[in-house]
């Protein structure tokens, strides 16, 4: 038994713990002491406030080796459970067109267009939700199809051979395809069985035809196959000891999160050769990786958009239709809020000055990116390009058109939308939906008259709706300066808008305020906020939440998250590429629990 | 995997073999599925039922309980259908439907969804029994059971089929079908997929090239797939069992591809192979598309008819939408889900508490279920125009009664078809006695049969209707559904037998 010392300063924690352990682990620990952040297992940072976190040793061997499965003081280590998980749509698009991007004629056209849509999780789509069902396997079996016919302009660099007419070259020229495409497309060397019986597949498509009918066929089958369509996170294939609790991932299983994590994609050749080099075990390997990514690829930087997108759903946008008799210039100002919610988070991630690229900064901006029509839009001015424009009132992402579109009806704002989106994904307070209450929703009918403030009155008057609205209702009510499509009203129907609110809901943001922009300021400065985002990062990083069906093992696992993160310096903690960071650099990311 | 229903040899099989005598064919070549669609024809001339099929249809916005329910003058047995704004009218509507289906429809008054929550959520009960939680149903939905499970559907070219109009999201307010563990099924909701997916691969005519083309391409496909199913194999043997589900229902969805690329089908005269259907300009609401809803609904209906004909498929399910977009044909509000769906206020006929209502706000809601039913009296004349009617069950529902309540209480329950005489057709069955208060101010115009209902009147749960279907397919269940009571989900709907 120990005890442990938590002293915290100003972002700098120190551990002192009192061991009646091995020396061994004394020094260790010694050895780890006040260090920060970057090796896993140097988890010091416990607050007394918070009993409820997990004692975790910093055990030793923080690069992968040591104990398997358990603290120092015996209790099971927290860690995500093994599982596998299919890609999604978009990361099906990345991976295809990494693997033969330049052969294809169209490398803008996406190949899961026409496919069935991912289940989301939580607001993301990379989730442990995603199946092939019937429909999908059809459509996956009909798109390898076509994208194999349409490669073969490229096989002379694809799969290169002296001869394409069948000749007793032809297959060692098969072989040597199969090894080197089979392993970028399973991001891995192919087992025996897998070459053999790849092999088999090519002798099929060759037979009374020609070499580049077997190419192809090969494939048509790998684009459908297990090894290309899910990622592992199982470790080795050898079987493991009845006993064990825990496992490593492969090399090749790490280089394949890292790359989907950070750029939606499969892992590049510099990924692929560290991975073999067995570099990849190391906290410090894996940061610079993903520093690498960062800078080198420009997938990494649409990928941070996607996530963010998805945190907030603005990527519904593409598909939120209004009412035209009452927003009839929306259909025009639609595809400038799609281009805003990219190309904003896209500069506010690009800046890397100090403190820039972050949740504080994209919630508090008190500029966007747009054209002179959007600019308009905000009553201000702009260039007929789309650039920087300076916004007078408007803060943030929560005051553009994208997110005030989104969380609205077709033709009204809808307060309860907007603030339980507020409540679920920047306060992460989990907002049940009505229905698992068995609360029966009624909408307040079209009134001529009333605002829609005052119709939703009964939330503040009826004491069953009033512990959970006046949280949601509280938040929701001060966007209602923006109308169902975003724009700035001073009036509805006729009366004064009533944007002012009063927060109670024991956050570190309660107060009053007298309109989202105001309250979005707040939003940027507040440390739950700033958890909470982080927590979103994590849950969109590991592909699981609060709905998914593992989510009593996910929980335990989250807080350890929170717990390495928090141990950031507080000007790193709102940065999207430091928060994965931390993720990327902890055992969480390298090791998994066994049931 | 539960183990697989033992295929019962059918009696028809002796007529069968009689047949392919007389037409010349060896054994093993009538083993290939396109013989079948003569075949049917020929069982049917001589008096055989054919396969049970079972489509499954959910309509939207609930239900106006007020026109729907039974008159004072219906009986069970002896009921109208061609009053002012009855809902049900198409069922009876031979100028427009070819003929009256009176005699091959139970119409069910009082039935609920035992959703455990209110809300569009609820569609998703309706094939599967499961109280909702966390959005999702629980179990796998009856016709998945029953096609894939039991396996019923393996021996069509596609096991199931899941068509939808206008909207593609994987949630339950959208979805009927369900895997195991209640994972949502995709939906096909363009026309030109569907007939893809139906009836990509069908051989018209016996062009040599054709035909080798279409043999090559089953023997790289085999092969190919050989692969993947191997692939999967080796991965899933690696899992812990509840990760398996997942590459379970993978293997699943490759054997559709693998009978289709076994022997691909060949129009005959008795199955013609159906005009691929013109490429609507968008399909999905989102898009716009709206307007084409209704020609929409009627293509996929049309397919699905030809599908189940030519027994491609033997279970199917369909989500209607509605057409609410400026000057639609019902001359409805343009937001059929606020201003009329919402603006409904019945009188919780069905639903156990009655009060007023406001008349004026029942024909709005009334036309959007009368233009529902009317698609379902369209499958039925299709199905019977091809001749497979009698042997089809058509399950028609919606996710709510009362729509501006929200209430899953008393949804209309419609079944049609032939069901091959498995369930007594041509009934009105009340399952409780409802009173309207004859104090009303402004009493409807007729007073429908009254009792007191009485406190022993318990509410009854569609779970005993997906039981009764399940033993009409031969399937000797007796629950089906997850519900916290387990007392809900045992038994079947004496009524039907």
């Amino acid at each position: 038994m120990y005890k442990r010392v938590t002293d915290r300063r100003g972002g700098q924690s120190c551990i002192g713990a009192i061991a009646i352990v091995t020396a061994s682990f004394w020094a260790a620990v010694g050895l780890l002491g006040c260090e920060r952040g970057l090796e896993p297992g140097a988890t010091g940072t416990r607050e007394r406030a918070r009993p409820w976190l997990p004692h975790y040793a910093a055990v030793a061997g923080a690069d992968g080796a040591g104990t398997a499965g358990a603290t120092a003081d015996g209790r099971a280590e927290v860690l995500l459970p093994a599982r596998i998980r299919r890609l999604s749509s978009a990361e099906y698009d990345g991976s295809v067109a990494a693997l033969l991007g330049g052969a294809l004629p169209d490398v803008t056209h996406k190949p899961s267009r026409g496919f069935a849509p991912d289940a989301r999780q939580g607001g993301f789509t990379v989730n442990e939700a995603q199946r092939v069902d019937a429909v999908l396997a059809k459509q996956l079996f009909a798109a390898a199809a076509q994208l194999a016919a349409e490669a073969r302009g490229s096989f002379t660099q694809l799969a290169p051979c002296a001869a394409h007419e069948l000749s007793a070259d032809s297959e060692g020229c098969a072989r040597a395809f199969i090894a080197d495409f089979g392993a970028r497309a399973y991001r891995r060397p192919l087992s025996e069985e897998e070459s053999t019986g790849l092999l088999e597949v090519y002798r099929a498509g060759a037979l009374a035809a020609t070499y580049d009918d077997g190419v192809e066929l090969v494939i048509r089958a790998l684009l459908q196959s297990a090894g290309f369509l899910y990622v592992t996170e199982l470790g080795p294939a050898a079987p493991v000891r009845d006993d064990e609790r825990t496992v490593a991932l492969t090399a090749y299983e790490l280089a394949s999160e890292l790359a989907y994590l950070m750029t939606g994609g499969p892992p590049d050749a510099a990924l692929l050769t560290a991975a073999a080099a067995g570099e990849l075990d190391s906290a410090q390997a894996r940061r610079d990786q993903v520093m690498r990514l960062r800078r080198e690829q420009p997938a990494t930087r649409d990928q941070l958009v996607h996530i963010l997108h998805e945190w907030l759903e603005l990527d519904r946008i593409a598909i939120t239709a209004k009412d035209s008799a009452f927003y009839p210039t929306y259909e025009s100002l639609q595809p400038l809020f799609l281009a805003e919610s990219h190309d904003f988070i896209a500069a506010v991630l690009d800046d890397d000055s100090a403190g820039a690229s972050d949740v504080s900064t994209l919630l508090n901006a008190d500029w966007t990116i747009g054209d002179q029509l959007l600019a308009a839009f905000y009553d201000t001015k702009g260039s007929e390009e789309a650039a920087r424009i300076a916004l007078p009132t408007r803060r943030g992402i929560l005051n553009q058109g994208a997110f005030l579109a989104v969380h609205s009806h077709a033709y009204e704002s809808a307060p309860v939308l907007r603030g339980a989106v507020i409540a679920r994904r920047l306060a992460c307070i989990p907002v049940p939906a009505p229905d698992t209450l068995g609360i029966s929703v009624t909408a307040p009918p079209a009134d001529p008259v009333l605002t829609t403030r005052q119709r939703f009155a009964e939330h503040d008057a009826n004491p069953s709706c009033a512990p959970c609205h006046k949280t949601i209702d509280g938040f929701g009510n001060a966007f209602e300066q923006y109308d169902g499509m975003g724009g700035r009203r001073l009036t509805e129907n006729s009366v004064m808008v009533d944007s002012t609110t009063l927060i109670a809901a024991g956050l570190d943001f309660d107060g009053a305020y007298a309109d989202s922009d105001a309250l979005a300021a707040a939003l940027a400065t507040s440390p739950v906020v700033a958890e909470c985002f982080a927590r979103n990062l994590f849950r969109s990083a590991t592909a699981r939440g609060p709905d998914s069906r593992s989510a009593t093992d996910t929980q335990a696992s989250e807080d350890e998250f929170i717990a390495l993160w928090r141990e950031l310096p507080e000007h790193e903690r709102g940065n999207v590429v430091d928060t994965l960071a931390v993720f990327v650099t902890s055992r969480l990311f390298t090791h998994r629990s066994l049931p | 995997m539960t183990p697989r229903a033992r295929r019962v040899i059918p009696t028809r099989t002796i007529h069968r073999r009689a047949f392919l005598r007389g037409v010349g064919v060896s054994a093993a070549l009538a083993s290939l599925p396109f013989y079948r669609p003569l075949e049917h024809a020929f069982a049917q001339s001589m008096g055989e039922t054919l396969p049970l099929k079972f489509i499954g249809v959910c309509q939207p916005h609930g239900l106006c309980a007020e026109h729907y329910t039974m008159r004072a003058t219906d009986s069970e047995r002896v009921f109208d259908l061609r009053y002012d704004n009855c809902p049900l009218r198409p069922f009876d509507e031979p100028e427009t439907y070819g003929q009256s289906f009176k005699d091959r429809i139970v119409i069910i008054e009082g039935l609920d969804l035992g959703s455990n929550v209110n809300g569009h959520d609820s569609a998703a009960t309706i094939l599967t029994g499961s109280a909702i939680t966390s959005k999702k149903p629980q179990n796998i939905s009856l016709d998945q059971f029953l096609a894939l499970e039991r396996g019923l559907g393996l021996a069509t070219r596609v096991t199931s089929v899941q068509l939808a109009v206008g909207d593609a999201e994987l949630n339950s307010e959208f979805c009927l079908s369900y895997g195991a563990g209640g994972e949502p099924l995709s939906k096909i909701v363009d026309p030109v997929a569907a007939f893809e997916l139906l009836f990509r691969g069908v051989v018209v005519g016996t062009d040599p090239k054709a035909v080798a083309e279409a043999e090559r391409q089953q023997r790289l496909g085999k092969s190919l797939l050989d692969y993947v199913r191997g692939d999967l194999g080796r991965l899933r043997g690696r899992l812990a069992s509840a990760e398996r589900q997942k590459l379970d229902q993978h293997l699943d969805s490759l054997r559709d591809i693998e009978k289709q690329l076994a022997a691909p089908a060949s129009a005959t005269k008795s199955c013609a192979l159906p005009g691929r259907p013109v490429a609507f300009p968008h399909v999905l609401r989102s898009d716009g598309a709206a307007p084409y809803f209704d020609a929409i609904t009627d293509a996929h209906i049309e397919l699905l008819a030809q599908a189940v004909a030519c027994d491609i498929t033997r279970f199917a399910t369909l989500n209607l939408a509605d057409l609410s977009y400026e000057g639609n044909p019902l001359g409805l509000p343009k937001d059929n889900h606020a201003d009329v769906a919402h603006a409904y206020r019945g009188t919780g006929l069905g639903s156990g508490a009655l009060h007023e209502g406001e008349p004026k706000t029942w024909l709005p809601l009334t036309k959007i279920n009368r233009y529902s039913f009317g698609k379902t009296a369209r499958l039925m004349q299709r199905l019977s125009e091809l001749g497979v009617l009698d042997s089809t069950l058509i399950y028609t529902s919606a996710s709510m009664g009362d729509p501006s309540q929200h209430n899953p209480g008393n949804v209309p329950t419609v079944l049609a078809g032939g069901a091959n005489g498995k369930f007594r057709m041509g009934r009105r069955i009340r399952l409780h006695d409802d009173c309207l208060h004859n104090t009303m101010p402004s009493p409807l115009p007729w007073s429908p049969a009254c009792q007191d209902r009485s406190a022993d009147d318990a509410r009854v749960f569609n779970n005993k209707l997906l039981v009764s279907i399940a033993q009409a397919f031969g399937i000797d269940i007796d629950n089906f559904g997850t519900q916290s009571d387990g007392g809900v989900t045992h038994g079947a709907l004496s009524e039907l037998t």
